[in-house]
């Protein structure tokens, strides 16, 4: 039996627990453990389950979660049937997120380190030891350095309240991850195109798609749920698929064609398909004449960029690509050139993301069936909140995926109206890394600001989740970086590398245990999704909002967290827009149904809508231009292994999520460790066999040592691990020393005009140990 | 008696705040007198009571020992991490000791942080079990004897002396063990 009774922890519906005057005695001692039950026990009622709803905090697709509870406890976690992210399924993470709170490695308490940074000495403290001890330290910061010595990294889809409480203290160093280390080349390609965002959870017509061209985008292992799905339906309704990539994926298993690209040179084959459709006009002639400026340049740039040029460099047969640019064009404009998911690896990643938008545009995908649609969004606005003091902050969105650069942005982020100090890792700011995200960040280059303490000295970290050794690379910049500071204060729910240097750590409750700020999402239909609590938190631990709150209030800065829970807060945002929070815990989403008219403007001949300065998609960006980067249309030459080396790639699978799963009991269980996949002449070429221990040596010295899997599926010059392993926190049991580490293989290097990461630019050896 | 030692047991598997201790050794003065000098833990008591002072150091290693432990893998407190296969917290067997306690009009008080099966809980509640004279009482007390401290206490203590523990725990170690095997051999 199951109802949709929404358990409230602060109603306590199962427990009596104590009331005032209840507390036991035990032989004339008071108890320290246990309390009478206060009122009649319903045990009837034990075996019923209650039904939740909530997003998932597994990876960062948010898909929408129903989740069963019995006895207080939630006991199986399955998928929103609502929720567009997802449709009802959940993946193999999602399913083991019920691990994440019974894990017996979470952090319990609030603890405070008592012995050398790093070392692992710790105390256990009470939370009004911890909070007042943070509250203190910041204060101590700002006297002595200013608020932007303080830096706030997020990680996770319960980062929001950190953000807030970082801008409320006055600092513009607020970072996530996503723009750095992951998507940002691909968000910003489209952005300086188009105006338009397309990436977090992309508006992409994938069921009515008929044609994919796959840059390595590896759908159905770096997956998620509604993503994956929709571009299944899309092969199921008679969609072609091409895939490139240096590694035979599942993907490419379900490809029509498969070609084992040169690593890097993505770029390469993408400019010599602009090259064909501009010169054969195979481009979507009435789209590109009223929609589009720019056409003329970009022709003139691309005519060196010869089918036979592109197969030079990127081992790719130079009679496909017309074959291909022909293909597409008679399918278009249902067509889609898909980026991979991340895309930080190459010497030149804006110009691989710019000429995949531009492949885009020409076809006219935008607004179109099959294509590019527009999102209609559900308004819900945020609680009114007094003005954040610093010029530097860009508008957070609701969703913690998705880029904003509606309006003005990005021009605003190299504008300095009030002469206050700008962001340390210089995202947005002229002269350093004017195009970067001045929202999310540089990551990769706030490290470095606390390492070098340049620009100016930042000596305070709040980190919301992520971990800098494992999720990015460079390993020694982030240990000094994390040396470096007066103070560190760590919130999360699993140990690992990271906070094990903090001064401080707070424990979160798991995304099972809690209310947080609302998901507000925009597909061909828009959503406000809800999380509820499925459970009561376990051990001594507390949620991202209230431990924010708890602090501000310390600081003096509790004006900006008016409301005395979450919960409350989510109430007042629901009622702004005409809701209730009742409302929408019954089904966990509330919708505006999807409109074909406002997804596919362009079906109805209307113009779509492009926030660029000349209004229309810019084939060569006018931004790019005016900051004279505009060079990186071209190609650039990528590092080239010598005989003896290969190039270094690493990727996510299906049931692990960046290096935060490895320690989860359960999704360990599918692959206890990573392999090294090396092709068999390689391997033979120099004694390896399968299953042999390997040492694998970039050039710059840093090596890992990881078994082999021999195996066909990879490029002769090219070797390849699973992202994520390699943990060396002791606490963690089920991940520490479990395979290795591509994060201390990968390049640190940077795309010179973006400033995010670009990780594949590794050259490695590989002996036999 | 039986309960005093269970509540002795239970106190030095919490944290060794300067409260515990000095309840702690109330407790102890109280057992010290009382007890006869045939039972096995006499000189284990006698070797901790000076022991019961507060230090600082001694919170940190109940720290490194029982939650954040590092470099040395923590010796979990909670039953369930012996008693499931997948070490998973709030398992089964959780649930069983929750029931037990739930059938005794008791649950785990909140705020506290603890779970059911927390070595500080179970033996807080064999506490409370052996301070009444009942039938009920007298089989719940068996069955959370056989069914759980017995199964895991051991593997638990071993854990711990494996942990290299500074000797207070050592001691504590040696106690909760004699308490442990005594009670099994008077219920045989």
């Amino acid at each position: 039996m199951s109802t949709h009774n929404n358990f409230d922890p602060s109603r306590r519906a199962f427990l009596g627990a104590t009331v005032g005057g209840t507390a036991l005695s035990i032989a004339g001692l008071p108890s320290q453990a246990l309390a009478r039950i206060n009122a009649p026990h319903p045990h009837e009622k034990l075996k019923e389950t209650t039904e939740v709803f909530g997003f998932c905090d597994m990876c960062y697709w948010g898909c929408g979660l129903k989740i069963r509870s019995r006895n207080g406890l939630a006991m199986k976690i399955e998928g929103n049937p609502e929720h567009p992210n997802n449709w009802g399924v959940v993946c193999a993470k999602g399913n083991s997120g019920i691990m994440v709170a019974y894990a017996p490695n979470r952090l319990k308490y609030p603890m405070k380190r008592v012995g050398e940074r790093g070392a692992g000495e710790w105390k256990r403290i009470s939370w009004d030891e911890a909070l007042d001890t943070v509250a203190k330290e910041l204060k101590k910061i700002k006297e002595k350095y200013g608020p932007q010595a303080l830096a706030m990294i997020g990680h996770g889809t319960w980062e929001k309240p950190y953000h807030r409480l970082a801008h409320a203290f006055g600092t513009p160093n607020t970072t996530s991850p996503v723009f750095g280390l992951c998507c940002g080349p691909r968000g910003l390609s489209n952005a300086v195109v188009t105006g338009r965002n397309l990436t977090g959870n992309e508006t992409i017509d994938l069921e009515n798609c008929k044609y994919f061209l796959m840059m390595g985008r590896n759908i159905t292992e770096s997956l998620h749920n509604g993503e994956t799905l929709g571009w299944l339906n899309g092969v199921a309704n008679g969609a072609k698929v091409v895939y490139f990539d240096p590694r035979y994926t599942i993907t490419a298993s379900k490809a029509d064609e498969y070609y084992a690209i040169r690593p890097l040179t993505d770029h390469a084959f993408l400019l010599a398909m602009i090259h064909v459709v501009v010169n054969e006009a195979l481009y979507d002639k009435k789209f590109v004449a009223e929609q589009t400026v720019g056409f003329e340049e970009l022709k003139q740039r691309v005519q060196k960029y010869t089918p036979e040029w592109a197969a030079s460099i990127t081992d790719v047969p130079a009679d496909i690509i017309p074959r291909i640019a022909r293909e597409m064009a008679a399918k278009a404009p249902s067509v889609f050139v898909y980026a991979p998911r991340r895309l930080t690896r190459s010497a030149n990643d804006l110009g691989t993301g710019l000429s995949i938008t531009i492949l885009n545009t020409l076809f006219g995908v935008w607004d179109r069936k099959g294509g590019i649609f527009s999102s209609i969004k559900f308004e819900v606005p945020e609680i009114d909140l007094p003005k954040f003091e610093h010029a530097h902050i860009a508008k957070r969105i609701e969703t913690g995926g998705d880029f904003d650069y509606s309006g003005d942005v990005p021009q605003a982020h190299f504008v300095d109206e009030q002469g206050k100090i700008q962001r340390a890792d210089g995202a947005g700011v002229m002269g350093r890394w004017p195009l970067a995200n001045a929202q999310y960040g540089l990551t990769n280059e706030m490290w470095k600001a606390m390492a070098e303490q340049k620009p100016y000295p930042v000596k305070m970290l709040i980190t919301a989740g992520g971990n800098g050794f494992l999720n990015s690379t460079d390993y020694k910049t982030i240990r000094q970086a994390l040396m470096n500071l007066d103070f560190y204060v760590a919130a999360d729910v699993i140990p690992n590398e990271m906070n094990m240097y903090a001064d401080i750590i707070l424990p979160e409750a798991s995304y099972l245990e809690r209310y947080d700020d609302l998901q507000i999402g925009g597909g061909k239909e828009g959503y406000v999704a809800v999380r509820m609590p499925a459970m009561k938190p376990l051990h001594d631990t507390r949620d991202a909002w209230t431990i924010c709150k708890q602090i501000a209030d310390r600081a003096d800065l509790g004006q900006y967290f008016p409301h005395d829970s979450i919960k409350e807060l989510i109430e007042e945002r629901l009622k702004k827009a005409g809701h209730s929070l009742a409302e929408i815990e019954k089904k966990g989403i509330l919708k505006v149904p999807a409109d074909p008219k406002e997804n596919f403007r362009g079906e109805q001949g209307i113009p779509s809508v492009f926030p660029t300065p000349s209004g229309k998609a810019e084939l060569v960006p006018s931004i790019l231009k005016m900051m004279k980067f505009d060079d990186t249309l071209d190609y650039v030459e990528q590092v080239r292994p010598d005989e003896d080396e290969f190039h270094f790639t690493f990727a996510r699978i299906g049931f692990h999520t960046h290096a935060r799963t490895q320690d989860n009991i359960w999704t360990a269980e599918f692959m206890p460790e990573n392999l090294l996949w090396i092709h068999p002449d390689a391997a033979n070429k120099r004694g390896i066999k399968d299953g042999d221990l390997v040492k694998v040596t970039v050039r710059d010295g840093r090596s890992e040592q990881i078994k082999v899997k021999v195996t066909l599926r990879i490029r002769k010059d090219t070797v390849f691990m699973v992202h994520g392993y390699g943990h060396f926190d002791k606490r963690m049991t089920t991940a520490y020393k479990k395979g290795a580490s591509d994060s201390n293989l990968a390049s640190y290097a940077q795309d010179p005009r973006v400033g995010s990461i670009s990780m594949g630019q590794s050259l490695v050896k590989v002996e036999k140990v | 008696m039986r309960s005093q030692l269970y509540l002795l047991a239970s106190r030095l598997f919490n944290q060794p705040t300067a409260e515990h201790l000095a309840v702690l050794q109330h407790l102890m003065t109280e057992l010290l007198q009382t007890t006869s000098s045939e039972v096995p833990w006499r000189e284990t008591l006698i070797a901790l009571k000076p022991q019961l002072k507060y230090e600082e150091n001694r919170e940190t290693e109940y720290s490194r020992l029982f939650i954040l432990a590092f470099p040395n893998t923590t010796v979990q407190p909670f039953g369930s991490y012996w008693l499931e296969n997948d070490q998973c917290l709030m398992g089964r067997s959780t649930l069983e000791v929750k029931k037990m306690m739930a059938e005794h009009g008791i649950e785990i008080a909140e705020d506290t942080g603890l779970l059911p099966d927390h070595i500080v809980s179970e033996l807080e509640f064999m506490a409370l079990l052996a301070s009444q004279d009942n039938e009920k009482a007298l089989q719940t007390q068996q069955q959370l004897l056989e069914q759980h401290l017995a199964l895991w206490i051991p593997r638990f203590i071993a854990a711990l002396r494996a942990a290299n523990p500074a000797s207070y725990y050592q001691l504590a170690a040696d106690f909760l063990e004699q308490l442990i095997e005594s009670e099994i051999r008077s219920i045989k």
